[in-house]
């Protein structure tokens, strides 16, 4: 076992600055950074293998060669790097506008191996050509907390191998996790969870477009690919009516249908139609389903109850059971609809979600109890949200308290 | 004496920054730690993993694949192991709560099966 502890004294701090000096007189100055990486990794490989193994005899000896190795590892991959040169000078703009390599990008930094915050940075700075700063005020987090999530995801990057579609039976799964980072995109935009915008459009519209890719690929362009770009194209087709001149939130009800998106409401419909071949009916056909009736003139609610039945079942999320309880109290009355909600308000998942006190509200005010509305919007108020949706929070609050007098 | 083994996990980017008399006091207080539970014959063995030679296999409907792995941008990756004798879980959790590598990331604690069974 090991040595006593402290028989090395100052051992790092001094060997660290001879290898690191050492390295960088081979390298040169400009290369400061590798000889610093190598000797950061080669402290770390012995605080991981030394405490279990002892301090070898010649630890000064041991540190420089795993610095070294180091080095030489992250040479000989620029080196292959640098066997590229011709291919790169031989790249032809006119050839290369293509989607395949964009596709397979996008692919990539959906790989299940990353957790999902940074699959979504990495997509949107690699293929949507976001900002760190956009990227962190799209996704709600601090600018720092972003660059940290891409710097681990490039690095991860790097030992993932070649840049290519991956193999047929891995596509699937792949698709899979690309669908939900663009869900998740999609949803950030349309219905912004803080900030001053209630939507923020380019979210949106880069969803939409990276769906496009998708589809526009045989081998990604499946029927769950379809369903959830004919999806995103039926929920933005309403976007531009969604906020009124003012900036505030306008419910389906209150909104200028001629307002609507004519054109994607038209696409949305022939690819959600062209999902529906096959056999397979995931979460986003159903939803797609839903959001087509939603553009219908006449809102069809019994069959949207019954499609929230199928999407409870294919997603029970406690989510999905409050959009089902709403519809229910379409179908069936406010009563109906409250009794569901107020089961809803036992699942911890949901505490602090804005829509479950806002959606009481609302059906308790159209149960005439205007009272016990005032109390739901209030509680609604209380939670974060961005201040476009506050603003319609305070203004039905103002309907219930004049109902009430 | 029944045998526990704790997993050393690192979260990620756990060492990251660490100046070199950190990182050597770090080593110290390790060192020390195992060199106390050597005197006090606790300690079976020990050893840390490698990172760059490591793969894992794995058969998905079927098919054989190979991945380099385990990956160090996982949140946390096992590090190393040490492997002690205690009287019971409780103990063991005392012996491998006063390790220094808590600063830097947790320490699973497991009891190794005698003879399979959950005893």
């Amino acid at each position: 076992m090991g040595e006593p502890a402290g028989v090395v004294e100052h051992l790092f701090r001094h060997s660290a600055g001879q290898i690191v000096a050492t390295l960088a007189r081979t390298l040169g100055p400009a290369r400061l950074d590798l000889a610093e990486e190598a000797v950061a990794d080669a402290l770390e490989q012995a605080l991981r293998t030394w405490p279990h193994d002892g301090v070898p005899k010649n630890p000064r000896g041991w540190l420089f060669r795993a610095a070294r190795n180091r080095a030489l590892d992250v040479l000989r991959r620029e080196q292959t790097l640098r066997a590229k040169l011709p291919l790169l000078a031989a790249l032809d703009p006119e050839t290369e506008q293509r989607g395949d390599a964009e596709l397979a990008m996008i692919l990539l930094c959906c790989h299940p191996e990353l957790p999902q915050t940074s699959q979504v940075a990495l997509t949107l700075k690699t293929v949507g050509g976001l900002g760190v700063n956009e990227i962190a005020s799209a996704l709600l987090t601090r600018p720092a907390t972003v660059a940290q999530r891409l710097a681990r995801a490039k690095r991860w990057l790097r030992g993932a191998g070649p840049l290519e579609l991956p193999p047929p039976e891995q596509l699937h799964a792949r698709v899979d996790s690309v669908l939900s980072v663009l869900y998740l995109l999609f949803t950030e935009g349309y219905d912004a969870t803080s900030g001053d915008e209630a939507v923020r459009g380019e979210l949106c519209g880069e969803a939409i477009r990276l769906g496009r890719l998708l589809l526009a690929d045989p081998r990604t362009d499946l029927p769950k690919a379809r369903a959830l770009v004919g999806l995103l194209l039926l929920q933005a087709s309403r976007l531009p009516a969604r906020v009124d001149d003012a900036g505030d939130v306008l419910l389906l009800a209150e909104q200028d249908r001629s307002k609507w998106d004519r054109t994607m409401i038209a696409e949305g419909t022939r690819t959600f139609a062209a999902a529906c071949t096959g056999t397979e009916h995931t979460a986003y056909h159903v939803e797609a389903a839903i959001a087509l009736c939603h553009v219908a003139d006449d809102t069809d609610w019994p069959r949207i109850l019954s499609l929230y039945e199928r999407l409870v079942e294919l997603r029970p999320s406690p989510v999905v059971r409050l959009n089902r309880a709403i519809a229910l109290a379409m179908v069936h009355g406010p009563r109906a609809g409250i009794i569901e909600l107020e089961r809803l308000e036992r699942d911890p998942r949901l505490a602090g979600y804005r829509l479950l006190p806002a959606a009481l509200g609302e059906l308790s005010l159209r149960a005439g109890e205007p009272a016990r509305a005032a109390a739901h919007y209030r509680a609604a108020l209380a939670l974060p949200g961005s201040e476009p949706q506050r603003r319609l929070l305070r203004r039905r609050l103002a309907d219930c308290v004049a109902a009430g007098q | 004496m029944p045998r526990y083994v704790g997993f050393i996990r690192n979260a990620e980017g756990s060492h990251d920054g660490l100046s070199p008399d950190e990182a050597q006091r770090t080593l110290e207080a390790y060192l020390a730690w195992s060199d106390d539970l050597e005197k006090e014959g606790r300690l079976v063995i020990s050893s840390g993993l490698s990172y760059s030679q490591g793969r894992v296999v794995r058969l998905t409907n079927g098919v054989l694949a190979s991945a380099d792995g385990p990956h160090t941008e996982a949140t946390e990756v096992v590090g190393g192991f040490i492997v002690i004798e205690a009287d019971d879980l409780d103990q063991a959790e005392k012996v491998f709560a006063t390790h220094p590598h808590l600063r830097f990331g947790p320490i699973e604690v497991r009891k190794l099966g005698e003879n399979g069974c959950e005893a």
